[in-house]
């Protein structure tokens, strides 16, 4: 309910950090999903998966370290969006 | 001075207990239905011992009559926030009260899938391929739905409404009528699963949007 803004610069920097990686979690939520159902309806090349999911890992290990440096954890990769609930 | 927001009710409700410090609970009403809040000199940190005291208290007034509960931290400077509140969001609040009276939330985990535990091992011992990884993954999302299915089926018929917590597939929130507690649990133990584990009847936090209790 409270509408005031906070202008410490280093919770503005998380602030920041927290949206960003939020939308990066979520865009690899979604190619993610897209990939593993083409894996399994079978229409990706041997080599297609391995650099996808060599891809993924880098993804994955860069999050990780970006959450380890602002203190944030996989829950707080998700915006609360109202009455239309959460982001993911 | 801070209002704490603990929950909306239905105005008029008896109110049971105390809230946070031993600060007396008040209603603050509009269009017949009744934010319960306390007042205090500022807003109450989010430590442990204040949630689980939080936690209490919306539990106590659960007890008594049908609660959409507030989550820790909701605060207004002043009473005429809350009023603003309860009128611009009254449809909202209106709704979600029919939706969850005379129900409560327990909360479904199983630990073993989707967290990416095995996935994660895969990615972080060095040697793994791409293709490790991502047959690992989908490994996971399979069982995952399967597990879900299974506890799906177990309970869908006792059960007014269910939902994943937040976007973790492997936490489930169930909405379940007080009449129907023993049940929900006693068809939970009928899944055989060795690592599910869950925890309720908790105030039904996760319903409380449209489109939660489907």
């Amino acid at each position: 309910m409270s509408t005031r803004v906070t202008a410490d610069p280093e919770k503005l920097e998380k602030g920041l950090a927290h949206l960003v990686l939020t939308i990066i979690e979520l865009l690899r939520q979604l190619m993610e999903r897209q990939a593993l159902h083409r894996i399994a309806g079978g229409t990706l090349t041997t080599d297609e998966i391995e650099r996808l999911g060599r891809t993924f890992m880098a993804l994955a290990e860069r999050k990780d370290e970006l959450k380890r440096e602002f203190g944030l954890t996989d829950e707080d990769l998700n915006l609360n969006l109202g009455p239309l609930g959460d982001l993911m | 001075m801070t209002v704490l927001l603990y929950a909306v009710t239905e105005s008029g409700a008896s109110l049971a207990g105390q809230g946070l410090d031993g600060r007396p609970l008040r209603e603050i009403t509009d269009e017949g239905l009744a934010a319960v809040v306390s007042d205090h000199e500022q807003s109450p940190a989010p430590t442990e011992p204040n949630l689980w005291a939080y936690e209490h208290v919306v539990e106590q007034l659960m007890a008594c009559t049908p609660v959409v509960p507030a989550r820790f931290g909701a605060t207004a400077e002043h009473d005429e926030e809350v009023h603003t509140m309860l009128l611009s969001r009254h449809d909202e609040l209106r709704s979600a009260l029919d939706r969850v009276a005379g129900a409560v939330e327990f909360a479904v985990h199983a630990p073993t899938v989707a967290a990416g535990a095995a996935s994660t091992a895969v990615r972080t011992n060095g040697t793994a391929s791409g293709t490790d990884y991502m047959l690992t993954r989908l490994a996971e999302q399979r069982r995952a739905r399967e597990l879900t299915a299974k506890i799906d089926a177990a309970v869908g018929d006792v059960v007014r409404g269910r939902t994943s917590l937040t976007r973790a597939s492997d936490r489930l929130a169930y909405l379940v009528d007080r009449d129907d507690i023993d049940r929900f649990l006693a068809r939970l133990i009928t899944v055989d699963e060795p690592d599910i584990t869950w925890a309720g009847p908790w105030p039904p936090y996760s319903f409380i949007r449209p489109g939660e209790a489907r």
